[in-house]
């Protein structure tokens, strides 16, 4: 090893010490547990695959994983579209007010996730939110936002949408600024209107970003917790449990850090199956 | 020039040709206004930062004072990477020392602050003193702190050091945070019954047993009923009842005398005749909706303890749902006729689907409200000018039965590691005697679980000043706590995924689901066989 490698392992060690403790440490624990049976109280016990019978065997599970599957169903194209349009129309050169209506868009996703689930749940409130104030006022009937099972989830979408679009409008933003301009100019000479330039030179060289944009935004979904923790705890009827939020039950709630790790790994394994399809078949070379 | 000198020339000129050409010199010939980003496949030549908190911050302040008239975004492509990662980003020397020297110093204050934080740390075999945790209540915490200074002034006592439990989610999981990395205390005030069971099986606590005038000092201070509610499975007590919470039912005095012209309910029919009462009414005059009774709708498993607990140990007349044989009776008449209460409320409207951030109950929208003692000091907070309200029994199946209800009781442990448990004992007489139970009334207006509490004359002049209190001590001999299970929580979850199904949004009958969770806690009880 010489001088210059030293140094640099000299440098790196007290980062290294933290990721061994605080990440690595975590992740080989984890593994360790999918295999146990701990209640954090007792003793731990092997017992083999136990955990994956019962995995397979388990209804609810698959309801939260079918839960958040639906959610991201939703709430991904809807925030890919409202974002791309977005960024369109503020990529526009002539626009006045350009660097406010960035910073608008990207406030929400500076502000606490548990501050805004907080507003929005007295918004989505049925007897006394503002949303149903409003269409009260303007002649329609109450909607039950998250207190029927059909619409509790994609009324948590819209909301997770809203919280997120600033990130992806900024980040597809840049994408757009990169495009030529004499590309462009090229196609008008030519003949093409917005809508071709847009579906012909646009989507294509936004092509990477966008790719980004879903793998971000589909771990992200993936995630889904605060949300349903602090709005629903997962009911009514459990359309709103997400995974996450019965990885949550499971280890904090009932204690069971072996059943609680396994279906985190396997959630892991799902999340790493899903954006390797989607970089197969959405990715395309420029 | 000789070759080995040339040929490192030549060998720099190539690296800092690559350079040029590495991604990170073009984000940074982006960044100084030149030059053209090369997409890639999917981004992956493009290195983002980090999406944290602090870094979107930047990036937010960033787009609001864009650099120039360019329009571009800026962004900033070098936030705090380790060395290794240099020759992606692609800086030049001088700037790279600094970068990596940076970095140096906010690993090396992270890796200081960590060996602090674990020095922080005193192993309990050090402790010379007792170690006391109240809970996190501001009232609480201000009770503790008047009996520990009341303790230590007593030089022939041992020190006493008070400590409210660290904030979280719950206290049950900062205590079990505490047990796993043997950090506890060595005496915990907020211990909440459901999980003595877990910390008895773990062997965390000490039996109380052990002190040879413990149950004469027990059988002294409590209700002769409340006994056994607190003795573990193996028949010794882990817990010291120290105070409870009768769950009650507040009740909005202008509506309910006034508006509705109606006297207190005492069982489930004279409820739903003042509720259809309150039909008709809203029915004639019109108005803001208005409802009977609010049970929260959210299936988490603590919220039972505050609609169909109450409910079932009132029509049981005391009595939990796991027989000491281990037999659960919750498909039984009584239960049923607990659910078909709820479960009409939701069908006539008069129990609200929805969740509610405002206390509506303060709004004058709700005649009842179920609650405890802690309602107190909220509503002479907040009630409006004018607002009158009380409390009374809640209902049950049928005249003349006893108004049991939950008694959300919070009692005290000791660690079983403690070094001192005798002291620990006397230190628990000592904040449980006559004196201090009327100092944690005033203080914190909780009730103590003791047996004279209305006819002892130490406590007389309290009762005159708070007489909201007095119902509530009224119902202490009544109150029923929980059963001793290892796995109550999952218990009473499967009981509110059930309630969910059966009571709110009844999806199912209630022969059909209460059968099928009968089931369900009896596999989870066999567990415990």
């Amino acid at each position: 090893m010489n001088r210059e490698e030293k140094y640099g392992w000299l440098l790196v060690s007290p980062y290294v010490g933290f990721f061994l403790l605080i990440s690595a440490f975590p992740i080989i624990f984890s593994f360790i547990l999918v295999f146990m049976r701990w209640n954090m109280l007792s003793p731990m016990k092997f017992i083999g695959l136990q955990n994956f019978v019962t995995l397979f065997q388990d209804p609810l599970f698959w309801k939260a994983l079918s839960n958040t599957l639906l959610f991201l169903a939703i709430h991904i194209p809807l925030q890919i579209v409202l974002a791309l349009i977005i960024s369109a129309l503020l990529n526009n050169p002539s626009l006045f007010g350009k660097s406010f209506f960035r910073g608008a868009f990207f406030l929400p996703v500076v502000i606490s996730g548990v501050v805004v689930t907080i507003l929005w749940k007295q918004l989505y409130s049925t007897e006394t939110g503002l949303l149903n104030n409003l269409l009260l006022s303007m002649g329609f009937g109450k909607v039950p936002w998250l207190t029927s099972p059909k619409i509790a989830m994609p009324a948590i979408a819209i909301m997770a949408t809203w919280k997120n679009l600033g990130l992806y409008v900024v980040i597809l933003l840049a994408g757009l600024q990169n495009i030529p301009r004499s590309l462009y100019e090229a196609a008008s000479i030519d003949g093409a209107n917005k809508i071709t330039q847009f579906f012909r030179i646009t989507l294509p060289m936004v092509n990477p970003t966008l790719i980004m944009v879903i793998i971000l935004s589909t771990i992200g979904g993936f995630s889904l917790f605060i949300e349903p923790y602090i709005m629903t705890g997962g009911g009514p009827l459990n359309s709103t449990l997400s995974a996450n939020l019965y990885i949550y039950q499971q280890a904090f709630s009932f204690y069971k850090m072996g059943y609680a790790a396994t279906l985190g790994f396997t959630m892991a394994g799902i999340i790493f199956a899903v954006v390797a399809l989607q970089r197969k078949f959405f990715e395309r070379e420029i | 020039m000789n070759k080995s000198v040339t040929n490192k020339i030549k060998a720099k000129r190539k690296d800092s040709e690559g350079r040029r050409n590495s991604p990170g010199a073009q984000i940074e010939a982006i960044s100084r206004g030149s030059g053209q980003l090369r997409p890639g496949k999917c981004g992956s030549e493009i290195l983002l930062p980090e999406f944290s908190l602090f870094n979107r911050w930047r990036m937010f302040l960033k787009g609001l004072f864009p650099d120039g008239n360019r329009g571009e975004i800026r962004y900033d492509y070098r936030p705090l990477l380790p060395p290794i990662t240099r020759d992606i980003v692609g800086v030049n020397r001088r700037k790279e020392t600094l970068s990596n020297l940076r970095v140096f110093v906010a690993n090396l204050s992270l890796g200081l602050i960590f060996l602090l934080a674990l020095a922080g740390c005193r192993h309990k075999a050090e402790r010379d003193y007792i170690e006391y945790w109240s809970s996190s209540n501001v009232f609480e915490i201000e009770f503790a702190r008047k009996i520990v200074a009341e303790w230590n002034s007593d030089s022939t006592h041992r020190e006493v050091r008070l400590q409210p439990v660290p904030e979280g989610q719950s206290s049950e999981e900062i205590v079990l945070a505490a047990i796993v990395g043997k950090t506890t205390p060595d005496i915990y005030s907020n211990t909440w019954p459901g999980v003595i069971e877990q910390y008895r099986d773990a062997g965390v606590i000490l039996a109380f047993n052990r002190f040879p005038d413990f149950m004469e000092y027990l059988r002294e201070r409590l209700p002769d009923k409340l006994e056994e509610q607190f003795r573990s499975s193996d028949g010794q007590f882990y817990q010291f009842p120290w105070k409870g919470n009768p769950v009650l039912m507040a009740y909005n005095k202008a509506l309910l005398n006034d508006y509705l012209n109606s006297d207190l309910p005492h069982t489930y029919r004279q409820f739903y005749q003042i509720g259809e009462k309150l039909r008709q009414r809203l029915k004639e005059r019109g108005g803001k909706q208005i409802w009977m009774l609010d049970p929260n709708i959210t299936p988490i498993w603590w919220q039972r303890f505050f609609d169909f607990y109450p409910f079932y140990v009132s029509a049981t007349q005391g009595k939990t749902f796991i027989t000491p044989g281990k037999k659960v009776l919750l498909d039984i008449p009584e239960s049923r006729r607990v659910f078909q209460f709820f479960r009409q409320g939701y069908e006539t409207g008069l129990m609200p689907i929805s969740l509610f951030k405002e206390d509506i109950f303060l709004m004058n929208r709700l005649v009842f409200h179920l609650t405890g003692p802690w309602s107190i000091p909220h509503y002479k907070k907040f009630a409006p000018e004018g607002f009158e309200w009380g409390y009374t029994s809640i209902p049950v199946p049928e005249e003349g039965m006893l108004p049991y209800t939950y008694g959300d009781a919070k009692n005290i442990i000791i660690f079983s590691d403690t070094k001192y448990p005798e002291d620990c004992w006397e230190f628990i007489k000592f904040m449980t005697s006559r004196q201090n139970d009327l100092l944690l009334m005033r203080v914190t207006q909780q009730l103590p679980l003791r047996k004279d509490l209305l006819r002892d004359t130490l406590f007389t002049d309290f009762f005159t000043e708070y007489p909201d209190m007095r119902i509530f001590a009224e119902h202490i001999p009544y109150i029923v706590g929980l059963d001793q299970s290892l796995y109550l929580q999952e218990i009473f979850d499967m009981i509110s995924k059930t309630w969910d199904e059966i009571v709110i949004y009844r999806a199912k009958d209630i022969e059909t689901g209460l059968a099928d969770l009968n089931h369900q806690v009896q596999v989870q009880v066999n567990r415990e066989k």
